[in-house]
């Protein structure tokens, strides 16, 4: 406990040391609107405590969500939304670029982090997952699911790949096959049986919504075949659906 | 002859007074170089804070066992000003049960068993935001979220699939830097003593967090 607790504190240490402001050259921009609202946290429910009239030039410092955080002309520091900037101009005399993704970003090689819940084998499952799309068509992807049930708690974890039939589709089709690891672990209350691991295959298809910005929808069905060493070999299914992110 | 000479001194003269002439306008063409640098701004320079990182700690009132001090670190991605992600892990070290307090020597679970170890994925919803003041010139942002989701606890020797929902209060002392407080039941079936019933198992924690 100990132990693990001092790694926690080592490692979050790390990071805050790894978020010291490495200062980037100074971003500047004029309001071009009547006037600017500067509120005094990122968010809408945030008081206005200053605006910055037309012609004045801010400083951009860093961005949280929808809002950046301003330094105004007479040195105080608040936040603007984003939709704002977009009528600032930069040094160029052109307005500030906003970057709104659309799924046409996608398109090209991109990652992919999720959450699933699901139903596997009448047993509610939770799965983390994180793929590689390298092309259009075709994704790797590596799952970790856990579903503790009432007589045993299963893990999986698997990698596979998945073919996109057409990618281009808001809402698009495909096909997935992998491999991967089985371990059942029997409840302990019931019977001190021992740990089963087995190597198991899944073939199956799915859908997936692209939502807004960098979010998806997925919905799946598996198969999983589960290769025991008795003659038969273990068959049973699985439904989830979950969020992902597209990076 | 002295025509030429006067030409010589003439012609030197011109040439010693040339050379700073030159060089002065040397030093204007490198004034007025027309390749001033415009930049050109573009949302994605803006550092962008959207990872909380953070440690708490706080006591977990396991339901028909006691209450004993629970520590985590959790991580949070915010989506939007609204809505946040988090996964969070945190551990404790259950004690006995009232029974095996008052039933002379008996025990229901090895140590190993009584170690609390929960991993639960979550979603926040920021509600009430705003401002704390202390005293008349310093002026804190704040707010309550709610929060939820489902994970997994591994207690008494076995995986149980757990809820998770809570209301918690964070303070913001600076920019990357808050404080919050918590409070989260997390709920699973729990058949060790027979029947399968649904355990509550509040948390009360108080943490730090920081924004990258």
């Amino acid at each position: 406990m100990t132990r693990s607790l001092s790694i926690l504190i080592a490692l979050w240490c790390l990071l805050w040391l790894a978020s010291l402001p490495v200062r980037a050259a100074d971003l500047r921009v004029q309001v071009a609107d009547p006037y600017i609202d500067v509120h005094t946290g990122p968010g809408r429910g945030y008081p206005v405590f200053h605006v910055v009239e037309q012609g004045g030039w801010v400083e951009l410092l860093k961005r949280r969500t929808q809002w950046i955080k301003v330094r105004t002309p007479r040195g105080r520091e608040g936040w603007v939304h984003r939709e704002q900037l977009a009528r600032t101009l930069d040094e160029s005399g052109g307005y500030v670029a906003l970057e709104e993704r659309s799924q046409s970003d996608y398109f090209r090689a991109h990652g992919e982090a999720g959450v699933m819940m699901g139903d596997l084998d009448g047993i509610t499952s939770l799965t983390v997952h994180g793929g590689y799309a390298f092309t259009e068509n075709l994704q790797l992807d590596l799952a970790w699911t856990e579903a503790a049930g009432r007589f045993a708690s299963t893990r999986l974890v698997q990698v596979g790949l998945q073919h996109h039939l057409y990618p281009r589709w808001r809402l698009s089709p495909y096909v997935l096959m992998g491999a991967g690891s089985v371990r059942v672990e029997p409840r302990n209350t019931l019977v001190n049986a021992g740990i089963r691991s087995e190597r198991g295959v899944h073939a199956g298809l799915g859908l997936r919504l692209y939502l807004t910005r960098e979010f998806q929808w997925r919905a799946e069905y598996r198969n999983h075949v589960v290769l025991t060493t008795d003659n038969n070999n273990d068959e049973f299914e699985e439904w989830r659906t979950g969020f992902s992110v597209l990076f | 002859m002295a025509n030429r000479i006067q030409c010589t001194v003439l012609m030197l003269l011109a040439w010693l007074a040339g050379v700073p002439v030159v060089a002065q306008a040397q030093d204007d063409a490198a004034l007025i170089d027309p390749r001033v640098e415009r930049r050109q701004v573009r949302e994605a320079q803006i550092d962008s804070e959207n990872i909380e990182v953070g440690l708490y700690a706080g006591l977990l009132a396991v339901d028909n066992f006691d209450t004993p001090a629970v520590v985590g670190a959790r991580v949070a991605w915010h989506v939007s000003e609204d809505i946040f992600f988090e996964l969070s892990a945190s551990q404790a070290e259950v004690g006995k049960t009232s029974f095996e307090m008052l039933g002379g020597g008996a025990i229901l679970l090895k140590d190993s068993e009584r170690r609390y170890q929960s991993t639960q994925l979550s979603v926040g919803y920021n509600i009430l935001p705003g401002e704390a003041f202390a005293g008349r010139r310093r002026a804190f942002s704040n707010g309550l979220y709610l929060i939820g989701g489902a994970g997994n606890t591994r207690f008494a020797g076995d995986d149980r699939f757990t809820l998770n929902a809570g209301v918690g209060y964070r303070l913001l002392l600076s920019d990357w830097l808050n404080v919050r407080m918590e409070m989260r039941d997390h709920i699973f079936e729990f058949d060790l003593f027979g029947s399968e019933n649904v355990s509550h198992n509040l948390e009360w924690t108080l943490g730090l967090g920081v924004f990258f």
